[in-house]
């Protein structure tokens, strides 16, 4: 800063002290740096991550978040939208009917679609039909279904058994596969399987350049209806899929601890939705301090604050 | 404040928009208007920024990237930037009526055109990102503002960007090259020249002239744009960066919750 090469006014020079005092706070408070786009991060281009970019052979910041310089150079921004890539599960919402696909929002700028091929041998796993998914609905398999999707966001939490969901997630589309050439739904029929509103777990199965979005449906992929779960209870948060991580915690101690100490099953999907399922007294207090993460994800030390946070609360039941 | 104007007035009349080598808001020739900028304050907007300059007053708004209607104007390869410069009735003296015309069209497309280099479109094929700038009140130097709004704007919205774009007018007044004109400076003075730039680089995305310059007092004036660019550069990091650092305090407030 060229400050004494022009006289600057109080304002500016007021301004520049409290950038000076916010450097300090940086260094000795529990923050972490903040990174602003353009900001010079390095000369190693080697170590170019995230939210960074090369240029003249130096790293820059392209966005604006929280630095994290521990091997690659990364800059973890704390708002924008998602994109989606293959292999990503998210919860989508359906938009629209449009055969032969469920038009779904995926909180994206760009929609995703589903195939009615992908339904057909899913539902025949289950109990063949329409018929079996109302059963599913009245409540038969209510607490086992979110059981094992609540063990579904454990495994991606560590990358070791999470290999062993996509196999099985493999295998299971290869069965839908065999089921969509048996039984094919009709042009009116789609909504019996999936109709406006529902809320379903699903894999981004393919993106292409034009970033149309394919997904393939996920195990026990049905989940409820708009954000108050329907007739099965539950409910839907949404926050920015940027602070995902922060609430997973590191190798999935956020989670965990949220999932013992609120006695909810918590499903968090890389779109930045989660789905939470427990007593309403437990919900509300999952989703307060989602938010409270959410409104701190910028602090170091947050996993041990919400344990502080969550102390008076052991043994919930 | 009505004889401030008065007075005010009289100089202008008198031909006299510098005496004693200040201006007649006692500002240096080279120095720039208080400035003032908050980052995130509106709720719904996915990023937005409030920005004082003098007497200007502007709040920008980003919104996306999201789905780009009408869908043949979406772009295969890269995401379309939406911007639109809007007066409010009440941001200058006369109300002004309301809705575009061809002076906001105009500032409108300048201010696409000046961000058009730094945001890197390619991340979102098909998508658009709209930037939204409102004049509350106006005193001369507003595009400038509402660029310098939008970029922080952009910025708090998670948009990926090459750098931050500052922007910041000079001009002529009474034969003298000087920084930043007002409302009086701008209506009676010889020359104003807007600039938008990236600050680190110098390099310059957006320039217009109103008024004549001649070489030498262009380069000058550019300079000192450049001089000027830097340090709001400065106060729009600084506010990006304390906007993550003030609000540590809510640790405190779980403590009460928690008992």
């Amino acid at each position: 800063m060229r400050l004494d090469e022009f006289s600057a006014n109080e304002k500016v020079e007021r301004n520049y002290e409290r950038l000076i005092y916010c450097c300090a706070i940086n260094f000795y408070s529990q923050m972490y740096k903040i990174a602003v786009p353009g900001d010079l991060l390095s000369e190693e281009t080697g170590r170019a991550g995230e939210g960074t970019y090369v240029e003249d052979g130096k790293v820059y910041a392209s966005r604006y978040g929280v630095l994290n310089e521990k091997g690659e150079i990364k800059v973890m921004a704390l708002s924008g939208k998602y994109v989606p890539t293959q292999g990503d599960v998210v919860i989508g919402k359906v938009v629209e009917i449009s055969f032969p696909y469920w038009i779904v929002d995926i909180a994206s700028p760009y929609e995703a679609r589903l195939h009615s091929s992908e339904f057909a041998g899913a539902g025949r796993g289950a109990g063949s039909n329409a018929r079996g998914r109302g059963g599913r609905e009245g409540g038969a398999r209510g607490s086992g279904t979110r059981e094992s999707a609540a063990r579904g966001s454990g495994t991606r939490e560590s990358a070791a058994r999470g290999s062993g969901t996509r196999e099985s997630a493999a295998r299971g589309s290869a069965a839908r596969g065999r089921g969509a050439r048996e039984e094919r739904i009709e042009f009116g029929d789609m909504k019996k399987y999936l109709d406006l509103d529902d809320l379903i777990v699903a894999k981004v199965a393919k993106v292409d350049a034009l970033m149309r979005v394919d997904l393939a449906l996920e195990e026990d992929f049905k989940i409820g209806r708009g954000s108050g779960g329907g007739s099965g209870g539950g409910r839907l948060l949404e926050i920015s899929h940027t602070k995902v991580p922060r609430v997973i915690g590191r190798s999935g101690s956020m989670v965990r601890m949220l999932k013992e100490k609120c006695n909810c099953s918590i499903f968090i999907a890389e779109n930045g939705r989660i789905w939470i399922k427990g007593s309403e007294e437990n919900m509300n207090l999952v989703s307060e301090v989602i938010s409270k993460i959410v409104s701190e994800a910028h602090t170091a030390g947050l996993t041990d604050r919400i344990a502080d946070f969550l102390e008076p609360f052991r043994g919930n039941k | 404040m009505n004889e401030e104007r008065e007075k005010e007035e009289e100089a202008v009349e008198k031909r006299e928009l510098i005496k004693d080598g200040k201006r007649l808001d006692g500002r240096g020739f080279e120095e720039l208007r208080p400035i003032k900028i908050e980052v995130g304050v509106l709720k719904r907007a996915d990023g937005s920024c409030y920005f004082e300059l003098g007497e200007n007053k502007v709040i920008a708004a980003v919104y996306g990237p999201k789905e780009m209607h009408p869908r043949h104007a979406q772009d295969a390869k890269m995401a379309v930037v939406k911007f639109r410069y809007n007066m409010a009735p009440f941001s200058v003296d006369d109300r002004k009526r309301p809705g575009p015309d061809r002076r906001s069209v105009e500032v409108s497309k300048v201010s696409r055109e000046a961000f058009e280099p730094v945001i890197m479109r390619e991340f979102y094929p098909k998508a658009a990102i709209e930037v939204y700038v409102e004049i509350l009140q106006s005193d001369a130097g507003t595009r400038t503002a509402g660029i310098n709004a939008a970029s922080v704007a952009l910025a708090d919205a998670g948009i990926p960007m090459k750098d931050l774009v500052s922007s910041v007018a000079v001009g002529k007044i009474d034969g003298q090259v000087v920084l930043d004109l007002n409302g009086t400076e701008d209506n009676h003075g010889e020359a104003d020249m807007p600039i938008a730039m990236v600050a680190r680089t110098n390099t310059i995305t957006l320039l217009q002239m109103d008024g004549h310059l001649t070489a030498e007092e262009f380069g000058r004036g550019l300079k000192l744009a450049m001089g000027a660019c830097r340090q709001i550069y400065e106060l729009q990091r600084a506010a990006l960066i304390e906007r993550f650092s003030s609000s540590s305090n809510s640790g405190s407030k779980s403590e009460k919750r928690g008992e």
